[in-house]
Order: C-alpha cells, then structure tokens, then sequence
C-alpha cells in the first residue's frame, strides 16, 4: 500500500464519519431520533414535537404493560372530577422498555420546561434486571450521543455490548430511512392516539373510542394462548436469567430519575403495574423478593411514592388480554386506581 | 455525491416540517372544538416475533 493509499482510505473513512455524524445530529434536531422500525407503541415523535398552550399534569413511562394498563383519557376524566379542572395526562412508551429507556425517555419528554406535575413509572421486576434481555435494544433505540460513555464504560464490565453503545452515534441514517419508508401500518392509529388521547393503547370518553376498544380486544382474543404457548416458556431463561438489580444501568438511571424529578420538584409515582396469575408463576420468587426490597426502599429514599398493584386482586383472567398486559376493561379500572393515587399530587 | 447527501437531507427537513405542522394544526382545532377526526382502527401492526418481545 502506497502512502497515496493510505491516505485516500483514510479520507473516506473521514467522510463516512463525517457524513454519519451530520446526519445524526440533523435527525436528532428534527426529532426524528424517535423514528424507529418498531414505532409502537407510541408515536414518540408526534408527541415531542407537539407544542401545548398548558404543562402536561401527569406523564406515563414504561413498556407496553402501561401502553396497556394505564389510559390517559381514563385518568384525566377520573381527575378532573378531583382537580376540578380540565388536566393534561401523556403517556409515553417504548416497547420492551427497561428502566434505562423510560429515565431517558422522561429526561426529554417529562422535565425542564416540559416537566409535569407527576410523572408515574411504570417497574417490573425485569425491567430492573442490570441483564435485561432488551438492554442492547434500549441502548441502540433511544440512547442519545451524550450516554456513549456512560454506556461504554457500563459495557466494559458487563451488559449492554459495546455495539449498542456506538449505534447512537451513527443510527441517524437508519432513522431517516424509517422516517422516508412511513407510513408504517400501526402509524395512523398511534399518531391519532398521541394527539388526541395522550397516547396509549385505550382511549375512553371520546367519540368512537368504546367501538374500538372492543373491536380491538375482540381481533386479538387469540393472543392469550398465544403468548402462552410462545412466551411464557421463555420468561425465566430470557427476562430474569443472571438476575440483578444493583449496579446495572436500568437500576443507575431509575436513580437518576428519581433524583432529576425531586430536584425539579416532580411528584414521582413508582408503580408496581399487575400481571395475571400465570406469567406471575413464571416470575422466579427469589428474583421477586429482591425487586420488592430494592424498588420501595430506592423509592423512598430518593423521594418518590411507591405503589404495589400486582396483588392478586388486579390478577384475574377477565382483566387481560394476555398473560402480562391489561384488556380494555382493565385499564379503565387500572387507570381509576392510579388516579386515586395521584390526587394529591394533580390540583 | 455530495447533493445527492444534502438533497435527502433536505427533502427530510421538509417532510419531517409538514407533519409537525399537520399535527400541530390537527391538536390545536381539536383543543378549540373538542372534536376529533374518527379513529383509525386499532391494529397491533407488530409481528409476532415483536409482539413476543413487548
């Protein structure tokens, strides 16, 4: 190899750095960072551009259990009977969401000028597992360029890998072809869900909103079994193998929004969301007791409230859809109960 | 190669400015009137190999 050689190889490695970057930080200053293959559950984009004449009241972020579980329509109606005004609930999800992704969704969507009132996250025992089995995915999907170090320095001792800590750099390019590729086919339903009902699966109060929550439970009566027979058998292995809490970054970042949100004077509500009995028997006791010590006590100590609902109450058959998320009828019953706890926090 | 690059890019900006602006207009007249377009129906849009990971 010549030294011209040398030289032209490293001018374009120059350019494709240079060109992945520009690119990055354009989709970035768009918002289009949010545009991903898999855009459900919530149409992340939509709601981070959009510009409300009022504070949101209560933010939401979790996986899809609260995609499910927690309706936004239901909690303002549930609250402005409390608050006796009209109030503002946002729901904001990823899908298969640790602990790691909801901090960051909520540090852009949910604080400085777009803090909330309260903000509810949504835990579950394998959401805080320092090996999440999603934790590459959280890490490539909505980690921004500023958590590379963080996660590279977490990548050097264990999970995530050191692939998914340099894909924020450059997922730029795969975020304008996804964003050039739309419509997706869920896009019109959760971007209709974002604008007018503050995202989530159900919507309650508005026109048509019942029809389609029932169409919806009815299309996908099968995917009980489904799961059964396709996820349940994975549950143990997959969610909760090497299981850890301390030290791994979900449990790192639930800390940090813990302290970002007490620090801007945010009423955090840590909720326990339910599972039905069957996933719940396939949650290893051991795993469940750590996840029962730590979370409460994390809570309390960094000054948020923690709420339990996966009692055996809120673990029936007729609540689901399938074993680990909520059916129509449920979240509105789910979402009345979480109302009752943000009451005090919502005037 | 280069216009080819700034061309995409523009042609982004542009798309990724018109649906802010539809969205923004659509919430606004539904903040003024309290009525909404009707609801596309609720699909799950994910295959099962996603819906396995949710």
């Amino acid at each position: 190899m010549t030294d011209e050689g040398d030289r032209r190889g490293f001018a374009v490695l120059g350019w494709l750095v240079v060109f992945l970057l520009v690119t990055g930080l354009f989709s970035r200053a768009l918002g289009l960072h949010w545009v991903q293959e898999v855009e459900w559950p919530t149409d992340l984009y939509a709601l981070g551009r959009l510009e409300r004449p009022s504070p949101v009241d209560v933010g939401i972020v979790g996986s899809s259990r609260s995609h499910y579980g927690l309706a936004p329509t239901a909690i303002d109606a549930c609250l402005a009977r409390t608050a006796g005004r009209v109030t503002t609930t946002v729901s904001a999800n990823r899908l298969a969401a640790s602990l790691y992704a909801s901090d960051l969704v909520a540090r852009e969507l949910f604080s400085g000028e777009r803090k909330p009132r309260a903000l509810v996250v949504e835990v579950a025992p394998e959401s805080l597992n320092a090996n999440h089995f999603e934790l590459d995915y959280n890490v490539a999907s909505t980690a921004g360029p500023s958590d590379t170090f963080e996660c590279i320095g977490a990548a050097v001792a264990g999970p995530p890998s050191l692939s998914a800590c340099a894909r924020p750099l450059v997922r730029g390019v795969e975020n304008i072809a996804f964003w050039l590729h739309r419509p997706l086919t869920e896009h019109r339903h959760i971007t209709w869900m974002a604008l007018y009902a503050g995202g989530g699966q159900y919507c309650f109060g508005l026109p048509g909103c019942d029809a389609r929550n029932a169409d919806y439970d009815l299309r996908h009566q099968g995917r009980w079994q489904t799961r059964i027979d396709r996820v349940l058998p994975k549950v143990r292995t997959e969610r909760f193998i090497d299981y850890e809490i301390d030290g791994g970054l979900p449990a790192r970042h639930f800390v940090a929004l813990l302290d970002r949100a007490k620090a801007e004077g945010v009423a955090v509500h840590v909720v326990n969301l339910p599972v039905s009995e069957v996933y719940q028997a396939e949650v290893p006791v051991e795993a469940y007791a750590e996840f029962l010590r730590w979370v409460p006590e994390t809570t309390a100590a960094h000054g948020g409230a923690f709420v339990d609902l996966n009692v055996p109450e809120w673990r029936v058959r007729d609540r689901y859809i399938d074993p680990d998320h909520l059916n129509a009828s449920g979240a509105r019953a789910l979402s009345a109960r979480v109302c009752a706890e943000l009451a005090g926090s919502v005037r | 190669m280069l216009l080819i690059f700034v061309a995409g890019l523009a042609i982004t900006g542009v798309t990724a400015e018109r649906e802010r602006a539809k969205n923004q207009a659509a919430y606004d007249a539904f903040r003024q009137t309290g009525v909404t377009p009707p609801a596309p129906k609720a699909i799950s849009g994910a295959t099962l190999t996603v819906q396995e990971r949710l």
